[in-house]
């Protein structure tokens, strides 16, 4: 937080003191400005491109936390699904954008899917990864019951695997974020990316920052939602976590 | 009440294969407090897994109840060197896992007796707290009550205090001869102490390693309840000193 405040005070400084027109890199006071003066405009684009991101993010999750269970449960699709998934994962998926505007059209839908296409696969990874990361003394433990494979992962392996989720969730929420914008330069009408483009056109670089500014705020506000579930959904992680932090400052 | 008949476990490694157990006959009684000690690698964690089903042998039967153990049998209750508790899970929820996971239990029935496990493991209070708020001597203790809530005639146990501190090793020695003695149930106590095989049991079955074989099978002639103080006696002392010089004719300390 004072990084923070320090970077935008030297940023004010710089720009007065070597009188950088506004045009080039406007200073925080008039970007500052412009958000406030601007706010209609940013807001009704702003709404856009959080639908797209919301919606592509709530897919990913929708889509991820079935898959991920059923690699793990099933040795064919671990085999067969992960290493497609994984293969997939090395097109870029910028690359592919433009595909979609000529296939979907510029309305909201190749936003959402790009959005989603970004967020599922470090949601997939994290979970995966947390399914089989159980201790395999509780396992021997289980298995001493009588426990049903079934069981296996409703009373074990899935809420081990929910730290991980949520790890993963956070990457998958700024990744929607930045599905949707880059969606959007590609080829729409409205939302904060095609804004951005919009600025940069008239050279309204002070309206550019603006919208930057704003979608900072955004992934920030998409990050501390995914914290505040988690706060919730997984106190007895949260709570040990925290208090190895503490432990590992002092 | 257990028999091993010539029991055998050999598993594959780097192209070859590797024998862990050669030729184990034993049998524990009834009631019986009975240890198995020997220097790391002689198997005797392997014989916990085989007698609770978790692991097939290569040769021979091991036998509990008469029964030929085939798979995971429900007369059993596991403790093992680590608590394993389930962090999500309070210390109640931790123990009743046991009851849910297992299939021929009314749920609800076994929450009082739950309690009473508790407080009887000096939890009182504890029961709603998660297993990162307790230490670890608590935690065992959490784990050795998930092992009792079924009231299992048979109660394995490998390493249960190995990753505890020496004074805590010492109180939960004495707790577990006290519990033991208001529920005579069959034990096998796995450990690489012999002072606390001596300590807790009527007899101590000493092992060799690589491969893991019998040596010795000793009877512990010392009265109950034994108290710490114990352990400066000289019967007590020349039962350890036997068991380790078994250990160290075969060049093992």
């Amino acid at each position: 937080m004072a990084a923070a405040i320090g970077l935008v005070a030297v940023w004010q400084l710089g720009v007065q003191l070597l009188a950088i027109p506004d045009y080039l890199l406007p200073g925080p006071r008039a970007v500052a400005a412009t958000v406030v003066s601007e706010r209609t405009l940013i807001f009704q684009h702003g709404l856009v491109t959080l639908y797209e991101a919301g919606l592509g993010f709530t897919l990913a999750l929708v889509f991820a936390v079935p898959v991920s269970v059923i690699i793990v449960w099933s040795k064919v699709a671990e085999k067969t699904v992960l290493p497609l998934m994984v293969f997939l994962q090395t097109v870029p998926k910028v690359a592919i954008a433009p595909l979609f505007i000529i296939w979907f059209g510029f309305g909201p839908f190749p936003k959402v899917l790009i959005s989603f296409l970004l967020a599922y696969f470090p949601i997939v990874i994290e979970m995966v990864t947390g399914l089989r990361d159980v201790n395999p003394t509780v396992l021997d433990l289980a298995r001493s019951m009588s426990i049903t494979p079934f069981q296996t992962f409703t009373k074990i392996r899935i809420p081990n695997s929910l730290p991980y989720l949520f790890s993963g969730l956070k990457l998958g929420a700024l990744l929607s974020l930045v599905g949707a914008i880059v969606a959007e330069f590609m080829g729409s009408m409205d939302g904060l990316g095609y804004l951005v483009l919009y600025a940069n056109d008239r050279m309204d670089t002070t309206l550019c920052f603006a919208v930057l500014v704003v979608l900072l705020l955004l992934g920030k506000a998409l990050f501390s939602v995914v914290e505040w579930v988690e706060r919730y959904a997984i106190a007895w992680h949260v709570v040990v976590r925290e208090n190895e932090q503490i432990m590992f400052t002092t | 009440m257990i028999t091993l008949d010539g029991v055998h476990l050999t598993y594959p490694h780097k192209g070859g294969s590797i024998e862990a157990l050669t030729d184990v006959s034993f049998s524990a009684r009834e009631g019986e407090f009975l240890s198995i000690v020997g220097p790391s690698g002689c198997g005797k964690s392997t014989l916990i897994k085989i007698i609770a089903g978790l692991l097939p042998t290569s040769k021979g039967e091991a036998r509990v109840d008469g029964k030929l153990v085939r798979g995971p049998h429900p007369n059993v209750g596991i403790v093992f060197q680590e608590a394993t508790l389930l962090a999500w899970r309070s210390v109640l929820r931790n123990i009743m896992l046991q009851i849910e996971v297992r299939q021929e239990f009314e749920n609800d029935a076994y929450v009082p007796r739950a309690r009473d496990l508790i407080k009887l493991a000096g939890l009182d209070g504890f029961e709603d707290r998660y297993p990162w708020e307790l230490s670890g001597g608590m935690q065992q203790r959490v784990s050795f009550c998930r092992a009792l809530i079924h009231d299992p005639p048979l109660l394995l146990m490998d390493e249960p205090f190995g990753a505890l501190d020496a004074m805590t090793r010492d109180e939960m020695g004495v707790w577990l001869q006290k519990t033991w003695m208001e529920r005579a149930r069959t034990v096998l106590f796995v450990t690489h102490d012999i002072g606390e095989a001596v300590f807790l049991s009527d007899r101590v079955m000493v092992m060799t390693a690589r491969p893991g074989r019998v040596k010795e099978i000793m009877e512990i002639d010392l009265p109950r309840p034994r108290e710490l103080r114990i352990t400066e006696e000289i019967e007590f002392v020349k039962y350890v000193s036997h068991a380790r010089r078994l250990m160290h004719a075969e060049g093992y300390y």
